[in-house]
């Protein structure tokens, strides 16, 4: 199993944006501002366009997303499998850290 | 930060990037701006965002050189400049509106005692907007602002100077430690349980007994030891309103030596009592001769005058045994109570808004056969709502380091 960020090595400050964008696009291509009303609607992060686009563009260069063709100045973005596997996997992680804090708390608080 | 110098800042920051990135993002990016409502954080963003592309090989075009690596230094160190100057301007607003002496609220109280070099005041509107801010006023002409926090609406300080005592916002007794007077600390919340208004604290001279009057009853709290302050008596003191639906007094006193609490319980009305002994205080007498508001009154040094200051105008602070002077001889009214102080008798001070308004003096020296026994024009730069302060001549009383 990867560590927790380490299917994002690499991304540095940009690692956590990454996902949030991953997990948004995971339902269907988004341009900008509507990745980042939704994500400020599922995790309450409220993100500002220069780490939207510093993500985006670290995102895109590693072969994650995808841009469609621009209507009017709104360009979409998409998944690829490359970074389905990757959310996939990060979520994998997360989940199984869930677990153990789940096991871990209930030994030490009771259930 | 304004929403629309940070809109213009945030385009302006799009066109910062390096070529390849603004042909490649800059169009989506003033989109999601038009968007987007910009701030602070958006402006702080969008500057990363161009030093991190700035530095970032793949979103260069040209080959680095010498020249374009002074040009990026200059530009990042004037960006960071304006960010810099940008929030020092807002914190220094910031700084100022917390500290300002008069906010759009007015000043909500002044807590002042006579001889200390603290003064507390509440600035900037009614509930939590307010700011108690603490004043060194050792040199009356240049007060000196030493801290803030928000207290409610400060009433009294102790005579030691170290405590003050405040109205929180839900209507509570709280008493602050201002032994450092730059970080002024929380000591103790007074609950009674009752659910009267609160209107007004008194610090016995000896600052032992801070007496806290509600519309109903006064509590007389041993704060000897402030942060265990324990209830040691309380007095029936209902409040009457002559013909005024929500009539709330103004003022509430210690005599000097501590026997003798006075409190304004009603309109024209003042109650004595005996508080030699808190736990069984006791009603002296009660005042009725001022026909109209009294808002402030004292009693002297030696206990011997209690001085009332009614509320409108020359003559209306009058009653059972005024002189019954006319209004034009107001100057005769003052002689009087200069021969008084020649007479070695205690001046009596009293508290009011600017102008010559009239104070009620009365003997309490046989306090079971009280009367009003003359009235006396105030100094024109008296202030409402601070401190009593005593002179032995209106020559003397320190007027000037109360107008705040």
């Amino acid at each position: 199993m990867a560590g927790l960020r380490g299917n994002f090595h690499g991304l540095g400050r940009f690692a956590d944006p990454s996902l949030l964008i991953l997990t948004s696009l995971s339902d269907g291509p988004k341009h900008g501002y509507a990745i980042m009303t939704d994500v400020a609607a599922f995790s309450g992060v409220r993100m500002e366009p220069g780490t939207l686009y510093g993500a985006l563009s670290r995102l895109e260069r590693r072969g994650w997303v995808r841009p469609l063709a621009t209507a009017e100045r709104r360009r979409p973005y998409e998944i690829t499998a490359a970074g389905q596997e990757i959310l996939a996997g990060q979520v994998a992680t997360m989940q199984q850290i869930v677990q153990v804090v789940r096991l871990r708390t209930a030994m030490a608080w009771g259930p | 930060m304004w929403p629309g110098l940070a809109g213009r800042l945030s385009h302006v920051l799009v066109g910062c990037h390096p070529r390849r990135w603004r042909e490649r993002y800059g169009e989506e990016m003033l989109d999601v701006l038009d968007q987007h409502h910009p701030t602070a954080r958006t402006v702080a963003s969008l500057a990363a965002s161009v030093l991190s592309t700035h530095v970032d090989p793949a979103c260069r075009t040209e080959v680095l050189s010498l020249s374009r690596l002074r040009r990026a230094a200059r530009f990042a160190a004037a960006i960071a400049a304006g960010l810099v100057l940008t929030f020092g301007l807002l914190g220094y607003a910031a700084w100022r509106e917390r500290w300002q002496l008069s906010g759009a609220g007015g000043v909500g109280g002044v807590a002042f005692a006579s001889g200390q070099r603290l003064l507390v005041s509440a600035v900037g509107g009614a509930g939590q907007d307010s700011m108690d801010t603490v004043w060194d006023i050792t040199d009356p002409a240049r007060p000196r602002q030493l801290s803030a926090f928000q207290g409610g609406e400060p009433t009294v300080l102790s005579p030691d100077g170290r405590i003050v005592a405040t109205v929180s916002y839900d209507g509570a007794p709280v008493l602050w430690n201002l032994a450092d007077p730059r970080r002024p600390a929380r000591i103790a919340v007074m609950q009674t349980g009752g659910t009267a208004p609160l209107w007004g604290e008194a610090y016995s001279p000896d600052g032992q007994i801070l007496a806290v009057a509600y519309t109903d009853r006064i509590f007389l709290w041993d704060v000897a030891n402030a942060a265990r302050s324990r209830l040691s008596g309380s007095l029936a003191a209902p409040v009457t309103s002559a013909g005024e639906a929500s009539f709330t007094p103004q003022d509430i006193t210690f005599s000097p030596d501590g026997r003798i609490l006075a409190s304004v319980t009603g309109t024209g009305q003042v109650t004595v009592w005996n508080v030699s002994d808190p736990a069984r205080a006791a009603r002296i007498a009660t005042l009725t001769g001022a026909r109209d508001y009294v808002q402030a009154i004292s009693l002297s040094p030696r206990g011997t005058l209690l001085a009332g200051r009614a509320g409108r105008g020359v003559g209306d602070g009058r009653g059972r045994g005024a002189h019954d002077q006319p209004d034009d001889r107001e100057d005769d009214q003052h002689d009087d109570i200069g021969e008084r102080a020649r007479a070695g008798v205690d001046l009596m001070a009293v508290r009011g808004d600017r102008g010559q308004l009239p104070a009620v003096v009365e003997p309490v020296q046989q306090p079971r056969d009280l009367s009003i026994s003359a009235t006396v024009p105030l100094p024109r730069a008296a202030v409402n709502s601070a401190a009593v302060p005593f002179a032995s001549t209106p020559a003397a009383m320190p007027w000037p380091i109360l107008t705040v």
